[in-house]
């Protein structure tokens, strides 16, 4: 029980650990020369956007709509390599038992991986935004405010939903290249396999295909897919025109263009509104770090 | 209050006992060495004692707190260098030393822990991913004595330093038990602990099969070795770690062997 004038601690409470973890995660972070490099490709990919539609000069072509469609595949990427070996990674190197040798439990080095990770993606993203203004006004003349905030904001959420989905799946296995093949898994299947699946489970409970008409618990599982879910909260935040960049071959009804209420031949459930997109997204990010970290604490590291 | 309780603990992997029923006392203010080849479960005892593993049976409590329901409390007041560690690659030495700091609650003299560890302040700008294995360790090892720990922790300290790291590790185990810290460290090699060590604890397969004062450990080899006494030395200055081994499992060995006749000739 010694004591000396210098550092004697003084306590702290558990917001200090998750802020102190999440600065040194976004500390960290940075200095990265893979995000360094998604970075300079999101500012390249967003310049050539607007190049590409002062060029095509398409009235009907909506730059912000179209800038949409590299960010769903670019914030997903990014957020899938900040999260994904946020917490497997120092299980694995070690770092995480210098980490959890101090005060913070194992709880707290979870939300502060998720703070900090968090803050490197609007990080980047506000870079990006940013850029998007002076670009805008470099090419097409006139910068569209509106539909940019707009597709910043869902775009943020987008980032957030995969951040979570890879922090939770980091903390509940033990190495770095499991969570990031199941992450990486994960995106693909949203990609490539949600339609599919969702029909697939139509068929097990009907026994058909689905026709012109469906039920609107159908309609809610499509919706579910953050990618759906992106493209919807992007529309209805101002920025017409983005649409979701994922594989659709039309197995969900015979009639996938038509609205909501046609589709499924009733007044829109609430469950099936607009907002009910930006639950969705919040949702990618809440339950996957929940069910994590429920696996986390119970672990032997 | 004793600085580290061990009852009966046990942690067990599939059907291999890592830890085999551990009863230890570890006193405030002594510098403990626990002794034994790797995977001989010193690792696993430290790491149910930090709560990064969970024991199958038994307790373990750190300065009156219980490792596992009271981990928090543990942590406040016990600094930590954790068996296979490492440090963030792209983060510098300083970083690190205040990242300590802002998780330990406490202001860090950075100078002041440099000088103690041995690190130059040249080498404390860099980032931890440029540093050799004995400088991380350094580093390491003062963010384990940020904070001013009642309880230092230290699984292996002296592995991959080299001698001059390995002095420069004992005086401040000395430094920080002349403070009243008590320090509990494990080593594969006697020789780095007994210079330094009130009592030694010796970990075989699971098992605590000794626990002695050096100079206790030093004249049990030299009583029950005859070859030690023919060479005419009174007392082996070379006291190794596999001739304690030798001593100490092949008489349970034998014992074992003993019990089991009886039981085998019917």
């Amino acid at each position: 029980m010694s004591t000396t004038t210098a550092d004697t601690p003084t306590g702290t409470t558990g917001l200090d650990r998750v802020a102190a973890i999440a600065r040194k995660e976004f500390v960290h972070g940075v200095r990265s020369r893979t995000l360094q490099v998604l970075l300079a490709a999101l500012l390249g990919t967003t310049a050539l956007v607007f190049w590409a539609a002062e060029r095509l000069a398409d009235p009907s072509l909506s730059p912000v709509g179209l800038l949409g469609l590299p960010l769903q595949l670019l914030v997903p990427v990014a957020a899938i390599l900040i999260g994904s070996a946020a917490v497997s990674g120092e299980r694995e190197s070690g770092s995480l038992r210098l980490l959890l040798g101090m005060p913070p439990s194992r709880t707290e080095v979870v939300l502060g991986k998720l703070l900090g990770g968090a803050s490197v993606l609007v990080a980047g993203l506000a870079v990006t935004f940013g850029w998007a203004l002076l670009v805008s006004r470099l090419t097409v003349g006139s910068v569209p405010v509106g539909p940019l905030v707009g597709v910043a904001i869902a775009t943020v959420l987008l980032g957030g939903a995969f951040l979570g989905l890879s922090i939770g799946v980091s903390s509940a296995v033990s190495t770095a290249k499991r969570s990031l093949a199941a992450t990486f898994g994960a995106f693909l299947g949203v990609t490539f396999l949600w339609e599919p699946l969702v029909a697939g489970v139509y068929y097990l409970v009907s026994g058909s295909l689905p026709g012109a008409e469906v039920p609107g618990w159908l309609l809610f599982l499509d919706r579910s897919n953050p990618i759906e879910a992106y493209a919807i909260a992007s529309n209805m935040l101002g920025a017409a025109g983005v649409s979701s960049l994922r594989v659709s071959i039309g197995l969900l009804g015979t009639n996938p263009s038509a609205g909501v209420a046609e589709r499924i031949g009733q007044t829109v459930p609430v469950y099936l509104t607009d907002p009910v997109s930006v639950v969705v997204l919040v949702g990618w990010l809440v339950v996957p770090v929940v069910a994590g970290l429920a696996r986390f604490r119970r672990a032997d590291l | 209050m004793a600085a580290i309780q061990l009852t009966d603990l046990t942690k067990r992997y599939g059907d291999h006992l890592a830890v085999d029923g551990v009863d230890l006392t570890i006193e405030l203010g002594e510098v403990f060495g626990f002794l034994g080849p790797n995977g001989a479960g010193k690792s696993t005892t430290i790491n149910i004692l930090l709560d990064f593993i969970r024991p199958t049976g038994g307790t373990a409590t750190v300065l009156g707190y219980d490792a596992q329901r009271e981990p928090r409390a543990v942590h406040e007041r016990v600094g930590v260098l954790p068996e296979g560690y490492s440090l963030y690659d792209r983060l510098t030495g300083r970083e690190h030393l205040r990242l300590a700091g802002r998780l330990n609650g406490c202001s860090v003299d950075v100078e002041t822990v440099l000088d103690r560890i041995g690190l130059a302040p040249a080498d404390a700008e860099r980032p931890a991913g440029t540093y050799s294995t004995g400088m991380s360790q350094r580093l390491a090892l003062g963010m384990a004595t940020v904070g001013d720990p009642d309880l230092l922790v230290l699984d292996e300290p002296t592995s991959g330093l080299d001698p001059h790291g390995v002095s420069l590790l004992k005086r401040l185990v000395r430094a920080e038990a002349d403070r009243g810290t008590t320090v509990f460290f494990s080593s594969h090699v006697l020789d780095h602990v007994e210079a330094v060590c009130d009592r030694v604890g010796i970990l075989d397969t699971g098992r605590l099969i000794a626990v002695d004062t050096i100079n206790g450990l030093r004249e049990a080899v030299s009583a029950e070795m005859p070859g030690v006494e023919a060479s005419g030395a009174e007392l082996p200055d070379e006291l190794t770690l596999e001739a304690l081994f030798e001593l100490y499992t092949t008489g349970t060995d034998a014992s074992r062997q003993q019990a089991a006749v009886p039981g085998g000739e019917q």
